[in-house]
């Protein structure tokens, strides 16, 4: 199987601009969805944006997670089921939400500041998503990632001290690790 | 369960991370940035195994065949699936005989006295399949064995997302 591996200085050079916690989208004006996947980074800086608002949510999620992406179409696809949203965006969003964000080095650690959750109920997984300005349930995505939750030792894709959600509650995401990997296959 | 990244993310990582490298900040088009491309036979290592040990790899190996110089990398349009030489370099003479099988993709213009020294030229580059023209390397030769003294060119050089 052929391979390519990155450096681990070119690795490093990109993990900031991939992750964009802390920098915005390069002004490079395209109105196509697929320039925006290229561009937008995954969480966007509040006021960094130089062409189109990018809208970064990270959403704690009840019920049961899809197999796979094919049903998660839109934003609103799963908007039911939200138990508590983390969110900013290129444009006039909340500089602050994740700011404390490590996307200098690998694994990238993704913190996040404190939200109130909007329901009660048990988070069984994650769903980040990148959209466009304003997002409405019809909003398509231009990134989106899931994963599972769960209690240490249950080998959930992201640990939570308790899974018990309740609404009025501050939350915040703490040292979620995300590694980009330095060798390919193909 | 193992995260599930959308597609969109191969896209992303063709434009911000590789492409930014080589420098081209968004968008399209090609590279104002010239790159080298050094030329291997023997087997592929990784890239972290060229920075904790250079000296197997410096043009003085056996194993060290080619050494090009401004190549410029870029895409034809924002949403192309693939990154791939925009400028050519030009022909290079086979400093020893073989047959290449991988490559060093420098970010910047490194020298053919650079890969002679004793130090890393840099420690930013990308470590990738050589092969002929039916073969799936990054970096392609029609034919890909060389021989000393010999000037060859690069016949096709493409970065699909689909290999990224």
């Amino acid at each position: 199987m052929a391979q390519i591996s990155i450096s681990p200085l070119f690795l490093t050079g990109q993990f900031f601009r991939i992750i964009g916690a802390n920098i915005g989208s390069p002004g490079i004006f395209d109105s196509s969805l697929g320039a925006f996947q290229s561009l937008n980074s995954l969480l966007s800086k509040a006021g960094g944006g130089g062409f189109a608002s990018a809208y970064v949510h990270f959403h704690l999620m009840k019920g049961t997670i899809p197999p796979n992406l094919s049903s998660l179409t839109t934003y609103g696809a799963r908007s039911a089921d939200i138990l508590v949203n983390w969110t900013t965006s290129s444009s006039g969003g909340n500089s602050s939400m994740f700011a404390s964000t490590i996307d200098t080095s690998s694994p990238v650690a993704i913190n996040s500041a404190f939200v109130n959750a909007t329901q009660t109920g048990t988070a069984e997984w994650f769903w980040w998503t990148v959209t466009d300005t304003t997002p409405t349930g019809a909003s398509p995505l231009y990134h989106q990632a899931i994963g599972t939750v769960g209690l240490g030792g249950t080998g959930a894709d992201m640990v939570m001290d308790s899974v018990n959600i309740v609404a009025g509650t501050s939350y915040r995401i703490v040292n979620f690790l995300v590694t980009i990997p330095s060798v390919w296959t193909y | 369960m193992t995260i599930l990244f959308s597609s969109s993310l191969v896209n992303l990582v063709a434009q911000r991370g590789l492409l930014e490298t080589f420098g081209l900040g968004g968008g399209f088009g090609t590279t104002s940035t010239n790159t080298s491309i050094s030329i291997y036979s023997g087997a592929q290592p990784l890239a972290s195994d060229v920075v904790t040990g250079w000296s197997p790899y410096t043009s003085a190996s056996p194993d060290f065949l080619l050494h090009f110089m401004n190549a410029r990398w870029g895409r034809p349009t924002s949403t192309s699936p693939f990154i791939s030489l925009g400028v050519f370099p030009g022909p290079a003479t086979a400093v020893h005989d073989g047959a290449g099988t991988w490559a060093i993709i420098w970010t910047s213009a490194i020298t053919a006295a650079n890969v002679a020294g004793a130090t890393l030229p840099s420690g930013t580059f990308i470590v990738v399949p050589v092969s002929d023209l039916v073969g799936n390397g990054v970096i392609k030769f029609n034919p890909n064995a060389f021989t000393t003294g010999t000037p060859y060119s690069i016949a096709e050089g493409v970065l699909g997302v689909a290999a990224i």
